[in-house]
Formats: C-alpha cells, sequence, structure tokens
C-alpha cells in the first residue's frame, strides 16, 4: 500500500529540555496551518505533544545527559499522525491506568492526567518499543471527528 | 504564554494569553502563587485569550484554588472558549472552579 501522493512529513528534532519541547508548538502550527490543518486541530495536537514530549523529558532519563526527542508529524488526507521517538527507559503511557478525576479541589492530582488528554484528543494512539527506543504514534482525523 | 494583570472594583483579573502548556505554566502559578501571598482576597483568570491549556497548566490552577481556600480568597475563571472548555471538560475540572462566562460577569460575581 502506497502513501497519499498529497502526505507531506517534517520532522523536528528537540534536546530534552522544557523550554526546547514549549519552542516546538509555534512551530507544529505554522506547518500544520500551511498544510491546511484546521487551528482547533493544531492545538489539541499541541496539547498531545506537550503532554507526551514532557512525560519523556521528567521520566525518560536517568542519566542527566542531553538526548535528542524526534519528532515526526505526517499530514495526510484527512488526518495528522504525530510520532514521538526517544530514546529513554522503556515505557508504554497506554498501559497505565486511569487517572482518578473524582474529589474535590484539594484531592485532585493531576498525575496521570496527561495521557488522559492525549487519548482523548486523538482518534487512536500506538505504542512501540523498537531498537531500544519509545515509540509513540497518534493519529488525530481532520474534519471527521465531529467534536 | 504572556501574563497581563488588571485591577477592577476590588478583583485583580490575571489575563493568561496563548498557550499554557508545562514550561509557561510554571510562571502562571508563580504569578498567581505571588498575588495570593501578597494578600490578593479577590482573584479572577481570563482565559479568553489562551490557545489552549494542558495539564501542567491545569496543576498551576488546581494549586491556586487551594490556596485560594487556604486564605479565604474568592478565586475564579472566566472567558473559556469552546475549546478551552472541553479540555476542563476532559479533565473533570470543570465543577472545581467557580467558572464565569466573561470578565464583566466575573468581576460582578466576585467583587
Amino acid at each position: 500500500m502506497g502513501e497519499p501522493a498529497s502526505m507531506t512529513r517534517r520532522r523536528f528534532e528537540i534536546p530534552n529540555r522544557s523550554e526546547a519541547s514549549a519552542a516546538l508548538a509555534p512551530e507544529l502550527e505554522a506547518f500544520g496551518l500551511s498544510h491546511g490543518v484546521p487551528l482547533s486541530v493544531l492545538n489539541d495536537l499541541n496539547v498531545v505533544l506537550d503532554e507526551l514530549v514532557t512525560n519523556v523529558i521528567s521520566y525518560g532519563y536517568a542519566d542527566g545527559a542531553e538526548h535528542v526527542i524526534v519528532i515526526d508529524v505526517d499530514v495526510a488526507d484527512g488526518a495528522v499522525v504525530v510520532e514521538v521517538v526517544d530514546d529513554g527507559v522503556a515505557f508504554d503511557p497506554m498501559a497505565e491506568p486511569a487517572p482518578d478525576l473524582r474529589g474535590n479541589l484539594r484531592e485532585r492530582r493531576i498525575g496521570g492526567l496527561g495521557i488522559q488528554y492525549v487519548k482523548h484528543l486523538t482518534d487512536s494512539c500506538c505504542y512501540s518499543r523498537v531498537d531500544g527506543k519509545n515509540h509513540l504514534r497518534v493519529m488525530r482525523r481532520v474534519g471527521v471527528q465531529g467534536r | 504564554m504572556e501574563l497581563a494583570e488588571f485591577n477592577q472594583d476590588g478583583v485583580t483579573i490575571v489575563e493568561a494569553r496563548g498557550r499554557i502548556d508545562s514550561a509557561s505554566s510554571r510562571d502562571l502559578a508563580a504569578r498567581l502563587s505571588a498575588l495570593l501571598t501578597a494578600g490578593s482576597q479577590k482573584l479572577l483568570v481570563d482565559l479568553s485569550q489562551a490557545l489552549y491549556i494542558s495539564s501542567g497548566g491545569f496543576r498551576a490552577l488546581l494549586s491556586a484554588g487551594q490556596q485560594s481556600e487556604d486564605r479565604g480568597c474568592q478565586f475564579g475563571l472566566c472567558g473559556l472558549s469552546s475549546e478551552v472548555y472541553r479540555l476542563f471538560e476532559i479533565g473533570a475540572f470543570v465543577d472545581l472552579f467557580r467558572i464565569y462566562s466573561s470578565r464583566h460577569e466575573g468581576i460582578r460575581q466576585i467583587g
């Protein structure tokens, strides 16, 4: 099965520092807008990317060294696919239990919430561990999600 | 994200514009915490110019809400777009905050 002719791809490589992750958002937005992706979808994807990259930066590395996180973005007909690849410790965020969303202001905890956003703001998520790297691939349909 | 601060009818309004993400939410948390520590009693966060809020931003809002309870400060949010409101729904945050439709309404209720 060949890839659609209209598919366009952009690769971003960032160091494992939070300010580098923040700098990614306007770039993803500009790339998506230039390919006709609605801003509302790009905002959702920027939330997803912030959660995924923040997870990797916070929990992926124990050595204190600089690592490169690779983010591939594909804009195809009707969907945007984002894949985050890191060489941190093996971790499948999709296998984590759903966060506890009960409780009042004082009882609420934020742990695990990032993945809640990733799942709700995408149409599919897929984790794999390949050659010592975590691959987290998400797909978000454009225009037909109806939410 | 950019922060702007206003005072009207005894209410301190903090407007958070742009992307409230894991990095910038630290600035939001610090600003709100500083206002509460300084004794602010009526605090309104205007989100009408926010593009989105990630979980780090919600952590900042939760922390400010808790601190407000401790200090007897009236704390509210206003101006949520439908997209931002949906992020509140996904995290089940809607019932945890006093949410007003507009800055005007928030000032009227809190002030």
